[in-house]
């Protein structure tokens, strides 16, 4: 019942998906000549294009078709025209194109009319530019019919040469039925059973909360040869975080540092299993990666919040060290490009000078009270730049009045201390500024939620 | 915490999964009081309820009963689940009845019991069930009415025999095909009728179904309205007195309306889509107390008057009672009305201003789904492939979601005025379908990691009111008719609509009773009311219940299931809860793999007496492995050469000719060493292997079981150990004990040459048509391998390497191949015939014999006598892995032959 973490193919899946696809793509091209030759009318804008230059080639090919009828009926008689040994030479170049065509990748050919998206599963369209009038014209059965036979016609040679499953299989989906495959076609050895089995066991025991058991499944799993952890890193890891949260932080540095990939994501080849959740690529930040970051910067606040902040060297390193890591990661592609990368370190700079401004001492004095401050500042500012850049790329949106709130807070925070420790006695200090900041806090936030639900 | 949404992606949203986490937001420490949490991270751990205690409550119960004949008799009709199987108790009492019928005919008495009035009441509490509810469809009996199967009438009208009788053979087996347009078969849902809006009532709960053989009655029930209150079980008398009507035609999916909560009322329509045409019932009038329904029916719209093919989908348009819209398969759709009232000939009236087309050419599939986006006017049409958003006060459209690679959309389902939940074939993806009214947006989605090759995914959906944490919650099942397990996920989304979070996990229900396909699973109760959501009150501890109605299309049987979390009271009970789940949960895995699936009694008894052998070790130190197997040794080959005896004159030879090693004599299992077994083994072969009597070596048996040689026990042993050694600590033990029981459960013995003897026996015993037959086909087969196998024959070489041996031919000496001509016709009659079942019959078994590969080359230069013969087969047999290596082998044999 659950999808196992292995690409599952065999020959016969690939006959049947060959078959759809040469099926899929013959509908097509049929219903284009239909569209473009037939009535002419209200082709979509993007397409009307391509299309004029289709019914072009065409006719062309029609008027080719009508001179070789010609010349096999009257003999070398008919050689009125110069360009005629040209055109022979054409014609038989079109053939040669044709055979290749045929034999060319069904899928890919398929494909290259789509985008293959590799953030989400879809492709997900949201520009109201994109807005076209509704089409009014409806698909008649003659029409439909016409379009379906043609194209059988044209796949007979493949439709005879398949096996006699795929046979069943492309008669059913032809009629708009769906195929359940039992099986998953020839592929179930005892191999893939037993992948099988304990994946399922797996899922079960993760939602029953079994965590030993299901530690032990996955650790059988990941050792069988064909099972790519990329497909079950992510239960892995939720695991892993039940049992021990360093080690499932471990594993994530693992995953980042070992299935790091920066090579382009090619459309061209006919991946078995999406990229979203599995891959990497030069403008794809793989989501291990994304998960490692946040769950860091989660557990360093946490630390920092159990300790109570006394301890202020040990968590604090924590947290620079992360901000160090990103600094890293942000000057090479797929991260510098991600908005994503720049939320977190932009929040990282946030909690950092949160923290700092929080635990700002008042008692110093001279260069050691501007260093402190100082390094609050720095931090905003970093925090600022860092949120800008997010913010440029278009594609991210955060509680910006929130974090803008936050941020001043922590400015008033320091300059507040300032001026009062200038004017009152050290005593006083501590409560009025709080009871200032709640007041000043409740003002904010109040406001901040008109402004955001508006 | 709840005025802002979390931060993430615009196009993406937050992108879930098991251990995949996204963009969270950090509360300032400053305001981070004791009960506010330092993060705002987009999983709700303070979730409705704890998904992973969530259980079906042993409370459920079966509504519907498997046999209407049973209907008439006392049987208690207020059982629990458990107690499911006392069902065919009511076959016994069918067995009396006949044979006292048996008994009156014979003795031309009349019936001893006066005929009783079908409507006949004993007693006044007990009520007899005649209504349409527990109607069942036959699946075994044959129809009598005038039903032509399509298969028969495309085999008319087509030649295309063949295919059908292929699809019909692989159904068979298992349902290979699914028609995607079946949509609910079974629904729950709210009407309110003009009179009950007059008098102020509630809305009443109705229950549509389909029934009847081939699925054309409609029944409408009413269910009680204080059932929820109680948060007890549902009883029959919950239900009222259905009513039926007959479409005439296969009914694919039935329609509740739900209304936007603006209007403050809810819809007195159904809307049914049939094979060739879309009908509305409308609830006319509706009895609170007797439960009884009277409704009536508009004239049907027929897809004809539409556009050329049938509906696939349909929705009630949520702010306006009379509109419809309508898609058909081929993803035609339009807008309609439906009258007020329904007089007699009242239609249902398209309109043509309305209308469109998404018509995909690559578009295979017939499923298509209608529903009401964000406004009046606006609407989502989808396919498996894409969803476009329509607005027809604009005029225009707009392919949201194009899923072409990687996923195809499973289903759809409409929250509410601002929401719809999409499930794709590996995402469940929350969807906001009003942003300023303005465009769709993906909100959160998490990855379910269900089959993403299953296309029989359904979800039901239901939404509760949180009112501790000021939130929604929205629960989500996913079933499907491949398995009888539910997927449960939840979402939640707070009050303003901008916080969406998600469950950290979810969970998997199995539907009690074995029930395994064509489940439909609807939530009871309307969406909006959250009093049957419920805290029973009980010491503070809320148990929540989540009521569901689940009914089994091919049984037309209904559940009554009841989702809680509570904790079972004592803390004993929950453990023996736990255990019980767990052997559930076993057999269920077991369940899952269709072709494999072993008696499991049989395979339990073995695994006892594993266990057994494990812990009890009763083995006396005194005696070492080697005496042991000595003594085995000894016992073995007196039974062999028992064995040997009976082959050579019993009569009755198809007994016993392969037995297995451990069917003769007692296997000792004391032994430790594996070495020394390994070395008995050969041993024993090897004594045997000269008297032309072949074992399974354990070769073959690791081919067979691993698809790779292994040479050595010791090496597999080893092997298997790296593996298991992970997982317990006792792992040689186990391995060893495994590695045995292998060895002794699938080694056999047998005698080549006794195939042969057998074959001619089978092939004289024949009577004079069959062997005729018989005779024509062997003859067939050896002129068809003619140039190739006599070739092979001259030298003795088995004609698996065609090739090889063609290129030997310029090397053969000029009377060689007459002789061989000869031998050969002359057993054409026996030996030619008897081939091939012998091929057929032991391929497997003794693939890769080591016996026929070190005895072959020492036959060669005799090739023409008779050991020839015994040879063979043997040699035929020999597997293609290793024909490479021998073909080299033997190819130098030959160049110095010739």
């Amino acid at each position: 019942m659950f999808d196992i973490p292995i690409g599952l193919t065999s020959k016969r899946i690939r006959a049947a998906e060959k078959l759809r696809y040469e099926y899929c793509n013959n509908l097509y091209r049929r219903y284009r000549q239909s569209q473009g030759i037939m009535d002419n009318g209200l082709p979509t804008p993007e397409n009307s294009a391509t299309e004029a230059s289709e019914t072009e080639e065409g006719s062309q090919k029609k008027r080719k078709r009508l001179r070789r009828r010609w010349k096999t009926i009257m003999g070398e008689s008919y050689s009125d025209c110069d360009s005629d040994d040209d055109d022979l030479e054409e014609l038989i170049q079109t053939g040669d194109d044709d055979v290749e065509h045929k034999e060319e990748d069904q899928e890919r050919i398929f494909f290259k009319r789509y985008h293959k998206p590799q953030h989400t599963f879809e492709n997900w369209q949201t520009d109201a530019s994109k807005r076209a009038p509704i089409r009014r014209n409806k698909i008649s059965f003659s029409k439909l019919n016409r379009i379906q036979k043609r194209s059988k016609n044209n796949m007979e040679k493949s439709f005879a040469f398949a096996s006699h499953k795929n046979k069943v299989f492309f008669n059913s989906i032809s009629q708009g039925l769906e195929y359940i495959d039992p099986e998953l076609g020839d592929t179930e050895t005892f191999n893939i059973k037993h992948i099988r089995l304990l994946t399922n066991l797996l899922q079960l025991h993760v939602s029953r909360h079994n965590w030993t058991l299901a530690y032990k499944c996955f650790a059988l799993l990941i050792r069988i040869p064909k099972v790519d952890i990329r497909n079950l890193w992510g239960i892995g890891d939720r695991i892993l975080a039940e049992r021990e949260p360093v080690k499932s932080l471990e594993f994530l540095e693992w995953m980042n540092s070992v299935y790091s990939s920066r090579m382009k994501f090619s459309e061209d080849i006919n991946y078995q299993r999406p990229p979203v959740f599995t891959k990497g690529s030069r403008d794809h930040v793989p989501k291990y990666t994304v998960t490692f970051l946040w769950i860091s910067l989660i557990s360093c606040t946490r630390e920092m919040e159990e300790s109570g902040g006394n301890d202020n060297l040990n968590e604090g390193d924590a947290l620079l060290d992360l901000i160090e890591r990103i600094s890293e990661l942000i000057l090479s592609p797929p991260f510098m490009e991600d908005s994503e990368i720049w939320f977190i370190y932009a929040l990282c700079h946030m909690i950092k000078a949160d923290k700092l401004s929080s635990q700002f001492n008042q008692n110093l004095v001279g260069s050691a009270r501007d260093i402190a401050s100082n390094q609050v500042f720095q931090h905003i500012q970093n925090s600022k730049t860092f949120l800008q850049t997010c913010a440029s790329k278009g594609d991210f949106h955060f509680p910006k009045r929130y974090i803008e709130r936050q941020l001043e807070s922590f400015e008033k925070r320091i300059q507040q201390l300032d001026i009062i420790q200038s004017n009152t006695d050290q005593d006083d200090i501590y409560h009025s500024e709080d009871f200032d900041y709640h007041i000043s806090h409740y003002e904010d936030s109040s406001s901040d939620g008109l402004e955001s639900s508006s | 915490m709840n005025e802002f949404s979390l931060p993430g992606k615009l196009s993406v949203g937050a992108q879930l999964g098991l251990g995949v986490s996204t963009g969270g937001m950090h509360m300032s420490s400053r305001q981070n009081h004791k009960e506010q949490p330092l993060w705002v991270e987009p999983f709700d751990d303070r979730f409705i309820c704890d998904l992973s205690k969530l259980h079906i409550s042993q409370k459920g119960r079966v509504l519907g009963q498997l046999r209407p004949e049973s209907l008439g008799d006392d049987t208690d009709h207020s059982q629990g689940l458990g107690d499911i199987e006392d069902d065919y108790s009511t076959i016994d009492e069918e067995d009396n009845e006949r044979w006292r019928n048996l008994l009156l005919m014979n003795l031309n008495w009349d019936p001893i019991a006066p005929e009783i009035p079908v409507n006949f009441q004993p007693t006044k509490d007990v009520e007899y069930d005649s209504n349409r509810m527990y109607d069942v469809r036959g699946v075994t009996e044959k129809s009598t009415s005038d039903y032509l199967p399509t298969n028969l009438i495309s085999d008319l009208s087509e030649s295309g025999l063949s295919r059908t009788n292929a699809i019909k053979r692989l159904q068979e087996r298992q349902e290979t095909t699914f028609d995607p347009t079946v949509g609910n078969l079974f629904a729950i849902g709210s009407i309110q009728t003009p009179s009950d809006l007059r008098n102020g009532n509630e809305q009443h709960h109705v229950l549509a179904y389909c029934s009847g053989r081939t699925n054309s009655f409609l029944t409408l029930a009413v269910l009680k309205k204080e059932y929820d209150a109680k948060a007890a079980i549902l009883k029959d008398t919950d239900i009222g007195d259905p009513i039926t009507f007959d479409f005439k035609a296969t009914i694919k999916s039935i329609k509740f309306p739900t209304l936007s909560p603006l209007l403050g009322r809810n819809s007195d329509c159904i809307g049914i889509i049939t094979e060739n045409a879309l009908h509305v019932v409308r609830i006319d009038s509706i009895n609170a107390h007797s439960l009884e329904i009277y409704a009536s029916t508009a004239e049907a719209l027929a897809f004809s008057e539409f556009g050329d093919f049938p509906f696939a989908d349909m929705a009630f348009n949520p702010w306006d009672l009379q509109q419809f819209a309508i898609v058909d398969i081929r993803g035609n759709f339009s807008l309609g009305r439906i009258q007020k009232n329904f007089k007699h000939g009242s239609k249902i009236r398209l309109l043509k201003e309305f209308s469109g087309s998404f018509f995909d050419p690559e578009e295979l599939s017939n499923w298509k789904r209608i529903e009401w986006s964000s406004s009046h006017g606006r609407l989502l049409v989808m396919d498996r492939s894409k969803m476009l958003e329509v607005d027809f006060e604009q005029d225009w459209q707009l392919e949201v979601i194009q899923a072409k690679s990687w996923s195809t959309l499973r289903d759809y389902k409409r929250l509410d005025d601002d929401f719809g939940v999409l499930l794709t074939s590996s995402e469940i993806i929350l969807i906001r379908t009003a942003e300023g009214a303005d465009h769709i947006a993906r909100e959160i989605s998490w990855k379910h990691d269900l089959d993403p090759r299953d296309p029989t995914l359904r979800m039901a959906i239901k939404k509760l009111r949180h009112e501790d944490e000021n939130k929604n919650a929205i629960i989500l099942c996913i079933f499907s008719r491949l398995h009888g397990q539910i997927y449960v996920h939840g979402f939640s989304i707070s009050e303003n609509g901008f916080l969406i979070r998600s469950t950290r996990d979810s969970s998997i229900l199995n539907v009690p009773m074995g029930l395994k396909r064509s489940l439909d699973i609807c939530f009871m109760g309307s969406d909006e009311v959250s009093d049957d959501y419920r805290t029973d009150g009980k010491e503070g501890q809320g148990s929540k219940n989540l009521h569901i109605l689940v009914h089994h299309n091919d049984s037309g049987r209904f559940f009554h299931l009841i989702l809680s979390d509570l904790k079972q009271g004592a803390s004993n009970e929950q453990v023996s809860f736990e255990g019980a789940r767990f052997a559930k949960e076993k057999l269920r895995v077991a369940e899952t793999i269709p072709s494999a699936n072993p008696p499991p009694e049989k395979v339990s008894k073995h695994i006892k007496c594993l266990l057994h052998r494990l812990l009890n070790p009763k083995r006396d130190l005194q005696t070492s492995d080697a005496e042991i197997l000595q003594n085995y040794g000894y016992k073995l080959s007196e039974e062999i050469n028992n064995l040997i005896e009976t082959w050579s004159d019993n009569s009755d030879y198809s007994k016993n000719l392969q037995p297995l090693l451990k069917d003769l004599v007692e296997i000792p299992n004391e032994f430790e060493n594996l070495e020394e077994f390994s070395s008995f083994l050969e041993q024993l072969f090897d004594h045997y292997g000269e008297q032309s009597i072949s074992c399974t070596r354990f070769p073959t048996l690791s081919n067979m079981i691993l698809h790779e040689t292994v040479e050595n026990l010791e090496i597999f042993h080893s092997k298997v150990l790296q593996c298991w050694g992970l997982t317990t600590s006792n792992a040689e033990a186990v391995t060893k004990e495994v590695i045995k029981s292998l060895v002794w459960s699938l080694t056999r013995l047998c005698k080549p040459t006794k195939y042969e003897e057998m074959s001619t026996k089978i092939s004289e015993s024949l009577i004079e048509p069959y062997s005729e037959i018989f005779d024509c086909w062997g003859g067939d087969h050896v002129s068809e391998s003619s140039p190739t196998s006599s070739s092979t024959f001259r030298f003795g070489v088995p004609s698996e390497f065609p090739m090889s041996s063609q290129s030997q031919i310029p090397t053969i000496k000029s009377s060689q191949p007459r002789a061989s001509r000869h031998t050969r016709r002359d057993m054409n009659s026996a030996e030619g015939r008897v081939l091939k079942p012998v091929v057929g019959s032991s391929t497997r078994r003794r693939a890769q014999d080591p016996f026929s590969s070190q005895t072959l080359p020492s036959t060669l230069p005799d090739a023409m006598t008779p050991a020839f013969t015994l040879m063979q087969p043997s040699s035929m047999l020999t597997s293609q892995s290793q024909s490479s290596q021998r073909q080299k082998r033997r190819k130098r044999r030959i160049g110095g032959f010739g």
